[in-house]
């Protein structure tokens, strides 16, 4: 099972590495997107941003906008990528099944996106971002919590691919929402009154919370439990029940004869 | 009706279809399919284009359900056993647009291997096994795409071979191939592991010379049904109607 999973992994890890550029160009990306928000922080009041810094503030609801958007779409892009190039079919006649294929599938984007965040965090530091009041252990557990709860709404979205190859509206309706409603950008408290409570019903808003207390102002695991427990139930009833419509939908196209279709 | 196939497994036949049909919305591919093929035998397929060959291929490898009826490998029902029958098939699709191009041959078949239950050592030595098998002398850490069309063509089979599977379903393994290795895979079908390994293998192909130089028995499958089974030595009349 593990040397499976490492195979997975180190498939991906060898087609990334043959397109040598792409690494340098994410993290340049990455860099710019960082100097901009440092420049344009300049111009907002530290005190409406729930006493963050605000550039803090900002930098944290990139890094996680980024890898909750990868965890949206690394599913989805296995599936469109192995249909188009069709290995789709080859891996599934193998003794190796779909939830295996799927969850293998994303170890390697997943880690990626754990990088990717550690580049926020090393960019954050060149603009004097301080590391002085982060409590690594609620910090890595939220940032573990929200990977699964993200990943199960994506593992869902893989379901829409295989089903009708492409138009994924749950996607589209998710990372819009979040962005929008999540608190990337701004606290959730600056949303018209009637508006707020869908936030809560939004992983990334739970994550945002709880990360930035965790990051940035040094916060127990007693004081972030609450955005804990919210995102372990997401992951809870997401991942198993975004497994089996997955496999549902294999099934139906393994009826109708689209498995491979492009 | 699974369990006592599955008691009878080292008996029953290799492949075993019953009543089978398949429909993609109102097109009817398959229609009553009853088939036969005895453990240690090569069957050839034979019909034209739309006929239901590569649709009947599927089905076997658990890519495709039936609408209708049922089909077995070794007493396994594809439908609901399909973990067994994947351990006991070897799929070998048309084409050769199955790999990671910007992967190496070996890496390629590597994962595949990975996939199939081998940890990397043992994984490197049945690739060794399976490339002397088919002759491969070609640069295997060459990139998959920039092989040949007869080495992609080998390299498909190969991937077929890798887990040692006791049927093998190839689907045009042949079809971009130079008659000299056309005719070494054929001995290698025919005397290497059917003969040698008593593999069974039901081969899809639009060549008649192929199925007769290799073949048991030849099945024509036309319009969803089958219309001949002749043995491999005997005229194909629907063909040549």
């Amino acid at each position: 099972m593990a040397w499976k999973a490492w195979a997975f992994f180190k498939r991906d890890l060898l087609v990334d590495l043959s397109y040598k550029l792409s690494f340098a160009l994410e993290a340049v990306h990455i860099l710019i997107a960082i100097a901009a928000f440092f420049f344009l922080s300049r111009l907002l009041d530290a005190r409406t941003l729930q006493g963050y810094d605000s550039f803090a503030f900002v930098l944290v609801g990139l890094a996680v906008n980024a890898y909750m958007t990868t965890c949206l779409i690394c599913f989805t892009q296995v599936v469109r990528d192995s249909q188009v190039s069709g290995t789709l079919k080859a891996v599934l006649v193998t003794p190796t099944s779909p939830r295996q294929f799927l969850a293998f599938s994303s170890l390697y984007p997943l880690s990626r996106a754990a990088v990717d965040a550690a580049v926020y965090g090393a960019g954050g530091l060149a603009f004097g971002l301080s590391l002085a009041r982060v409590n690594p252990v609620p910090a890595i557990l939220l940032f573990v919590g929200s990977m699964l709860a993200f990943s199960s709404i994506g593992m869902i979205s893989a379901t829409f691919i295989v089903m009708f190859k492409r138009g994924d509206p749950l996607l589209w309706l998710f990372g819009s929402g979040s962005w929008l409603l999540g608190g990337v950008m701004y606290p959730t408290d600056v949303l018209p009154q009637w508006l707020r409570p869908l936030a809560e019903f939004l992983p990334i808003t739970h994550a945002l919370r709880g990360l930035r207390a965790a990051l940035l102002a040094d916060a127990s695991l007693g004081t972030v439990v609450t955005e804990l427990g919210v995102l372990a139930l997401f992951a809870a009833v997401g991942l198993p029940a975004s497994v089996a419509i997955f496999e549902f939908g294999l099934r139906r196209a393994r009826m109708t004869g689209t498995l491979g279709h492009q | 009706m699974g369990g006592r196939y599955a008691q009878r497994a080292m008996t029953d036949p290799a492949i075993l279809l019953r009543n089978v049909s398949k429909s993609f919305a109102a097109h009817e591919v398959l229609r009553g399919v009853d088939l036969e093929v005895a453990p240690g035998t090569i069957v050839g397929l034979l019909g034209r284009n739309g006929a239901g060959k590569t649709t009947l291929l599927e089905i076997l490898s658990t890519l495709l359900l039936p609408t209708s009826g049922q089909a077995f490998v070794h007493g396994h029902d594809v439908a609901t056993e399909a973990t067994q029958v994947k351990q006991l098939v070897g799929y070998c699709p048309c084409g050769f647009d199955t790999f990671y191009p910007r992967l190496s041959a070996a890496s390629n078949l590597e994962f595949f291997a990975a996939l199939n239950g081998f940890s990397l050592r043992d994984g490197r030595q049945r690739l060794d096994e399976v490339f002397d098998l088919l002759g491969v002398n070609g640069n295997r850490h060459l990139d998959f795409q920039r092989h040949s069309t007869g080495m992609k063509q080998k390299l498909v089979l190969g991937r077929a071979l890798l887990a040692d599977p006791r049927v093998l379903l190839l689907d045009e393994p042949t079809k971009s191939l130079d008659p000299r290795t056309q005719r070494e895979i054929w001995t290698l079908l025919r005397t290497t592991l059917v003969a040698g390994l008593k593999k069974t293998v039901l081969l899809v192909t639009h060549s008649e010379l192929e199925a007769q130089e290799v073949c048991d028995r030849i099945i024509v499958l036309e319009d969803g049904r089958i219309a001949e089974v002749t043995r491999g030595v005997e005229s194909l009349g629907v063909l040549q109607a």
